[in-house]
């Protein structure tokens, strides 16, 4: 703990060595977070790099209060919500009748399943599911936070993850049926 | 079937799973960082620069105003000391203020000398007085070398001694008076703000052959972009016609890029995706997809500026200046002849540049301090877009209606008709 607080404090004083030694302790993790909202591993790491930019430009204001990671984490996924905003409509083009179909989804499929295999399902998702679903069910935001940060309203955040864990349940269900991991493709904008 | 129908909370397990997902980024991620991170830097240091100089110019500014208001009036009083026929008044003339005037035409017109508590409402002279008394007579001597025979026999010496205390503390102020035509100064100075709305465009040239025909592709393609500048400014007028600005202007250049889809094939598809490229992202829309590419500079643009009346209220000015820039954000795609495929702008990308501008305005004089101006303005970039390793050389320009407002810093004419008066 003592040597986090001193490493940021020596990253306060852009002290380059420490930042990129935080840079090496965070990014492998903060890469995971990004790579969950980006439709492509080249946009999650320009996800990654403008975040860790913005991190180093606003270190002085962490108040060593509370979990440096939260902190970070917080800080990334802003960054990825504003270059999903910015660069990609978070338009819902999948077929909204397939979205209808509403197997439950549950947790038991998921634990059965490899870590990779359900981030890239997660990561199939079209635009607006994925980023609704990752900030609802991974991070942990209201639906009333989600609209906020998206510009959209509170009922479309809850209609949107509605849909898309019904996908991801199709999805789910169908790998049950096959018995391999394969991913509906879904266009992206 | 049932196993997707309980138990555990799709939510928790999701995140659990979300927890332990790790990737190694590139080591080149961390370059782009590293090297964001000294640009964001050293446009702290840029901004804070412009700041505090804009700041140190206009306090100057200030001070040499406030400074001179005095030296307004008596400047005017000096000259009349220095008419031919007031003959004894010409040693003094380089101690001028309301009351030397009288304090040293009084031995001659009125034979009667000025008191102390006259001096003393002078503020600036209060302190001489007290300690060039206590050596009037050291000082009286003085005098005489510079004095004529004839105007030591008519001034008496307490005069004389006051009237050197007078010199001596206003001494300072002297070299300023002896400029040439003081009041004008005060008039030279005007604030400026502008807009301008513009078209944005790029000019494009190949450093390679092989990037001949990539350049005739994106002249075939490309379309200008809608951009705007604002700006802000001081701007000194050295004399009627001829003045010089220098301001802070944040610009914003582009242009709309027109991509037909490359490499459309199942092989290249699954390398794409495989090293993570993203050859969709841009050109998934069809034949020709669009991308906005946005430069966003701040800039110092110094101006020199020529102004030629054209009815009472009307004049016609003319500007042509140069500006460094500094890239403080951007959001473009570049083809990386490398990689086959379009990628984000930033690693290509210059971060000074050096641009020129031309503008010619009409200007409407509202009222004595505040003037309207519209007319045609062109930006041209002097150094290409790219770095110099980059296979194409792109100069941006931007043509647009450039409105603005300028406010003269010190109303002369209220001063300048109370010393007429």
């Amino acid at each position: 703990m003592r040597d986090e607080t001193s490493l940021i404090q020596a990253c306060i004083k852009q002290n380059r060595a420490a930042q990129q030694k935080l840079y090496e302790l965070h990014a492998p993790k903060m890469l995971g977070v990004c790579y969950r909202y980006a439709s492509s591993r080249e946009e999650a790491e320009d996800m990654l790099q403008e975040g860790f930019i913005r991190i180093f430009q606003k270190l002085d204001t962490f108040r060593f209060q509370g979990s440096f990671e939260g902190w970070l984490r917080r800080i990334i996924v802003n960054t990825a919500i504003n270059i999903i905003r910015k660069y990609q409509n978070l338009k819902y083009e999948c077929d909204i009748d397939s979205a209808q179909y509403t197997p439950a989804a549950s947790g038991d499929a998921i634990a059965s399943m490899y870590t990779k295999e359900v981030i890239d399902m997660v990561r199939d998702l079209p635009n607006g599911y994925r980023t609704v679903l990752n900030l609802y069910a991974i991070e942990g935001y209201s639906h009333k936070e989600i609209a906020d940060m998206l510009g959209i309203n509170e009922s479309s955040s809850r209609s949107q993850y509605t849909r898309a864990k019904a996908l991801l349940a199709k999805r789910l269900e169908k790998i049950e049926s096959f018995g391999i991991t394969e991913h509906v493709k879904v266009s992206h904008p | 079937m049932s196993k997707f129908r309980i138990h555990r909370s799709f939510e928790e397990e999701l995140a659990k799973k979300a927890e332990g997902f790790t990737l190694q980024p590139r080591t080149s991620i961390w370059k782009g960082v590293d090297r964001g991170v000294q640009k964001a830097q050293s446009l702290k240091q840029f901004v804070r620069i412009g700041v505090i100089g804009t700041f140190a110019v206009i306090i100057l500014t200030l001070a040499y105003f406030q400074g001179n208001k005095e030296v307004g009036v008596t400047t005017l009083e000096a000259t009349r000391i220095e008419q031919p026929d007031q003959k004894l008044a010409q040693p003094f003339i380089s101690a001028p203020s309301p009351d030397i005037g009288k304090a040293i035409e009084a031995p001659i017109t009125q034979e009667k000398t000025p008191s102390f508590s006259h001096l003393r409402s002078i503020p600036s002279f209060e302190k001489p007085v007290g300690a060039f008394a206590a050596t009037s007579g050291s000082m009286a001597e003085e005098i005489s070398n510079e004095m004529t025979s004839t105007s030591l026999r008519a001034v008496q010496p307490k005069n004389i001694v006051l009237a050197l205390a007078l010199k001596e503390s206003n001494q300072a102020k002297l070299k300023k008076r002896r400029r040439p035509a003081p009041i004008n100064r005060r008039d030279a100075w005007y604030i400026q703000a502008s807009v301008t709305p513009s078209s944005s465009f790029r000019s494009i040239s190949a450093r390679t052959t092989y990037a001949e025909p990539f350049k005739e592709q994106k002249n075939q393609y490309d379309q200008s972009v809608k951009t705007y500048s604002a700006k802000i400014a001081l701007r000194y007028f050295f004399s009627d016609r001829f003045s010089i600005g220098l301001g802070l202007r944040f610009s914003q250049q582009g242009e709309i890029i027109g991509m037909a889809p490359r490499k459309d094939n199942d092989l290249y598809q699954a390398l794409a995706k495989e090293y993570g490229y993203d050859i969709y992202k841009i050109n998934s829309m069809g034949n020709e997809s669009t991308y906005t590419n946005q430069y966003h500079y701040l800039e110092v643009p110094v101006t020199m500026y020529s102004k030629r009346p054209i009815g009472k209220r009307l004049s016609l000015h003319t500007g042509l200046g140069l500006s460094l820039g500094y890239l403080v954000k951007e959001s473009s795609r570049t083809y990386d002849f490398r990689l086959d495929h379009y990628v984000p702008n930033q690693k290509f990308l210059r971060s000074w540049t050096v641009g020129a501008h031309a503008q010619v305005s009409l200007g409407y004089d509202i009222n004595t301090r505040w003037m309207l101006s519209a007319g045609p303005e062109l930006n041209y970039a002097l150094l290409s877009t790219y770095q110099n390793y980059y296979t194409l050389s792109q100069h941006q320009y931007s043509f647009g209606l450039n409105l603005g407002v300028q406010w003269k810093l010190f109303d002369g004419t209220k001063t300048r008709g109370a010393l007429l008066k």
